[in-house]
């Protein structure tokens, strides 16, 4: 049982609870770790700081500031920022929780988005971390939830495993 | 004649389920939802025992239980109301996941 996750306040989740989903420790945005969204926060300085957004020049700012991961919110590629998170060995977080947000052509959508980006990342050698980012307690997911929607779409059982050791 | 090899998954649901029978039918057609008519067949899902007011232990066959894992993750409503399923741990017999649920180690343990 070494898996963290990240989640927000509002999911009022407990430790007997986060264990009995397999995880040593729920990380509390704005508690254990500090979540940006830096498409409505403007300050780009992002130090130790988990990034979440679309705006990629902001992101790219984010992550050349020292972010620790970054969660692009439309799952699109964009090379210059892939670039230089590898350059920063800044880590790519992927969140399934909009996953349970959005149903049918969404999710499928979603699934296709979140495929690409990951083959992505891996060609090109930026370390992945996986977490639900839940809002709300119906959002949350096991560990072994995580894990398949990671192998769905498309990582390795061993690199699943570590993406979900890999935050905190 | 083979047999066929299954497994038994620990399920607990956000909300508690006060009709197991219908439950288990509502179960099925949001599991026929996701899944789809072409995979149900492969899942062949039973509830088999519900441990406590929220946790249940489901019995599907091997090959399926990747999409039964998927398909819970993927149920959000049932029969109109927010619903949610974790998916707590599995097993190849039912006697060897109830001896994880009574020693509290259903979590993500395969």
């Amino acid at each position: 049982m070494e898996f963290n996750d990240i989640v927000y306040p509002t999911c009022n989740a407990d430790a007997d609870f986060a264990a009995r989903l397999g995880f040593k420790r729920l990380l509390v945005a704005g508690k254990d770790v500090e979540i940006r969204d830096i498409d409505r926060d403007k300050n780009t300085n992002a130090k130790d700081c988990v990034v979440i957004g679309v705006n990629k020049p902001r992101l790219e700012a984010a992550a050349k500031s020292g972010a620790i991961a970054i969660s692009i919110t439309d799952q699109r590629i964009d090379r210059k920022l892939m670039q230089t998170m590898k350059e920063r060995e800044t880590k790519l977080l992927i969140s399934f929780a909009v996953l349970k947000e959005t149903g049918g052509n969404d999710r499928q959508r979603t699934l296709y988005m979140m495929s690409k980006l990951l083959r992505h990342a891996v060609k090109m050698r930026i370390e992945v971390c996986f977490a639900s980012m839940a809002r709300s307690r119906l959002h949350m997911l096991s560990t072994m939830q995580i894990i398949e929607l990671a192998k769905l779409i498309g990582a390795e059982e061993d690199a699943a495993r570590k993406g979900l050791k890999q935050i905190g | 004649m083979m047999r066929d090899k299954r497994r038994y998954v620990v399920v607990e649901s956000y909300n508690a389920v006060d009709n197991p029978d219908l439950f288990q039918r509502r179960l099925i057609a949001a599991l026929l939802q996701v899944a789809g008519e072409a995979n149900l067949f492969r899942l062949n899902p039973k509830i088999v025992k519900f441990v406590d007011e929220r946790r249940f232990i489901v019995r599907t066959s091997l090959e399926g239980m990747r999409q039964l894992v998927l398909a819970l993750s993927f149920i959000t409503s049932i029969d109109g109301k927010e619903a949610a399923f974790y998916t707590l741990g599995s097993s190849g017999t039912i006697l060897a996941i109830e001896k994880k649920i009574k020693k509290g180690q259903t979590s993500a343990s395969r």
